[in-house]
């Protein structure tokens, strides 16, 4: 393993490039084996697990799409994602851009509640504000006590990135919006956000790999209601349903890794560059 | 300084848009999380059915959660569970990151996106999977690729045996928390200014040597982040738990959240189910506190 960096290219580096190729394949191959199984009949799987589908088969999809309700699951949870999602961001912004910028006395003590807030786990607040919302008549509207679970546990972690993303832009150029007349949320919106594409998208992966995957909140809500059934939940009451069925299962399953799989490739760019330009140090 | 007097009625004008600014976040921060952690420690010290009156009984719902065998392992579990998985996964992702900053090119991008994809995956997803890699039977992947591998000795009940059902839930937390360590400290590794390798490269360090002395110790500070992160993830072990085994059989996998949403929403046992949270809330806390004890020392600036 000795790597020896001159100009040739070192054998350290090809059996490095191998490893890495090698874990690929074991990365890949959950996924790839359960998208073939979910082209498969039942009796194809019972018959040899190993063996490729004589002809792809896409009655499981539309099957677990309709009977199975994939689709309305999953409509469900691109409802609460997109609420949550605007909503943190937005609340997120604001509360950020007033911390970093706008000279609110002792944002020490606050930073330092955002961070406690942050690490605290939701085990230590799922059961009271299970009973304010219920005490409020929230749950029979669908979606809305999901939807604010989501928001206020997102917020602290996403307040702070964003605050340290504003400390970055120069604060010259918002006393010079300002002796210029224009108003905070004017300079907020036309000169700040422009300059915040990077953090803005990480912070929204994060939060939508945990909204689009949350499951203790999204049953706590639901345990009286039918209504507003989030992926997560839909797809353990499809597992319940179809047990071992396994071609069903991994189509339901292929079904909802798409969506993430489209989004994260396409927004990957700035995801990176939205945690390098943050400086993420401790 | 100069034009403090000039500013001073602009500034307020500035802090009071500020505070408007928060109160929006601040109201939902308060409902959602405030209001209901105090409530949650006064309701761990009472005893309540969920309807009735709200009786003041102490201690009494810890006590009851350390004798209680079932609770004492659950919780026990939910702490095997939190450690190795955030070896795993710091181990995992610090090993990744060092590849990919190695390799960086075609390959690096793409192992990138593809190393950091368990991480965004929903519990409930990856749970499945797994549960059909790991299904006892030979239509188990796991077991049906050992019986292929003329392996079948190895074959096992993965998710049904005291011996492994906790050693396999932990891998796969970690494994998944992993691709955030990973993206963390290589964004961490590309911050360091390429002037700080000039001497080792002279002196005809290999890269083994440039990790051990010079990347690791810079990537420390994000390490010790990442970690408080990681570990308040792998005590949140529910979801996983619940797609897979349910905790059971026989309470075997049984882990703290899943006993203390059993206990609240169908036993109706409030307080004792709120003493349970509180628990795994302070045990969280000193795990933190001891990782980044472990992890401690200076930061180096750069």
């Amino acid at each position: 393993m000795n790597i020896k960096t001159k100009k040739k290219i070192p054998a350290g580096y090809i059996l490095l490039c191998l490893a890495v190729v090698l874990c690929l394949a074991v990365y890949i191959f959950p996924v790839a084996f359960a998208a073939i199984t979910s082209l498969k009949s039942t009796d194809e799987f019972y018959a040899s697990i190993w063996a490729l589908p004589k002809e792809f088969l896409v009655s499981n999809y539309a099957k677990a799409f309709s009977v199975g309700k994939i689709g309305t699951y999953m409509m469900n949870s691109v409802i609460i994602s997109a609420a949550s999602l605007v909503s943190i961001q937005v609340l997120a912004l604001l509360a950020a851009y007033a911390l970093s910028r706008l000279k609110i006395p002792h944002v020490e003590i606050f930073l330092m509640a955002l961070l406690l807030m942050q690490v605290l786990p939701t085990e230590s607040m799922i059961i009271p504000l299970y009973i304010i919302v219920s005490k409020l008549h929230l749950l029979n509207i669908p979606y809305i006590s999901t939807i604010l679970g989501y928001v206020g546990w997102s917020l602290p972690g996403t307040i702070i990135i964003l605050k340290n993303f504003f400390d970055t832009v120069p604060s010259d150029l918002l006393e010079a919006a300002r002796i210029d007349g224009s108003g905070e949320l004017n300079t907020m919106g036309r000169i700040i956000l422009p300059l915040m594409k990077g953090p803005m998208v990480t912070c929204l992966i994060m939060n939508f790999t945990y909204v689009w995957g949350e499951l203790m909140w999204a049953q706590v809500t639901t345990l009286l209601t039918d209504k507003g059934v989030t992926i997560t939940v839909g797809l353990l009451n499809f597992q319940g349903q179809y047990g071992t069925n396994w071609p069903l299962l991994t189509a339901a399953i292929v079904m909802i890794l798409v969506p993430l799989i489209v989004i994260f490739v396409v927004l990957q760019k700035y995801f990176v560059a939205g945690l390098t330009a943050g400086g993420v140090k401790g | 300084m100069k034009n403090r007097k000039k500013q001073s009625g602009v500034n307020r004008k500035v802090v009071i848009a500020g505070l408007f600014f928060m109160l929006p976040a601040f109201v939902v921060i308060l409902i959602t999380i405030l209001i209901p952690l105090i409530w949650n420690i006064y309701l761990s010290f009472c005893d309540w059915k969920g309807g009735g009156s709200i009786s003041f009984v102490g201690m009494q719902n810890y006590i009851q959660s350390f004798t209680t065998a079932a609770t004492r392992d659950a919780i026990l579990h939910s702490v095997f569970i939190g450690i190795i998985s955030t070896l795993v996964s710091v181990v995992l992702g610090v090993l990744l990151a060092l590849a990919l900053y190695r390799i960086q090119g075609r390959l690096g991008g793409v192992a990138r996106v593809i190393f950091y994809s368990p991480s965004m995956m929903p519990m409930t997803v990856l749970g499945l999977l797994f549960t059909f890699i790991f299904a006892a039977s030979d239509k188990g992947l796991l077991n049906a690729l050992l019986g292929a591998m003329g392996l079948g000795t190895l074959q096992h009940a993965w998710l049904s045996d005291k011996g492994t059902v906790l050693w396999v839930i932990a891998m796969i937390q970690g494994w998944r928390a992993s691709g955030t360590i990973m993206m963390l400290s290589y964004t961490a590794m590309l911050n360091i200014p390429h002037s700080l390798f000039e001497s080792a490269e002279l002196e005809g360090c290999n890269f083994r040597k440039k990790a051990c002395h010079i990347i690791l110790p810079l990537i420390k500070p994000t390490v010790r982040l990442a970690l408080s992160m990681t570990l308040v993830w792998a005590f949140k072990t529910y979801d996983l738990v619940w797609t897979m085994t349910k905790g059971g059989p026989a309470n075997m996998s049984m882990t703290a959240p899943i006993m203390m949403i059993k206990t609240g929403f169908s036993y109706n046992q409030y307080g004792y189910a709120a003493a349970i949270g509180m628990i795994s809330t302070v045990l969280i806390g000193i795990c933190i506190l001891s990782g980044r004890f472990i992890l401690r020392g200076e930061s180096y600036e750069y």
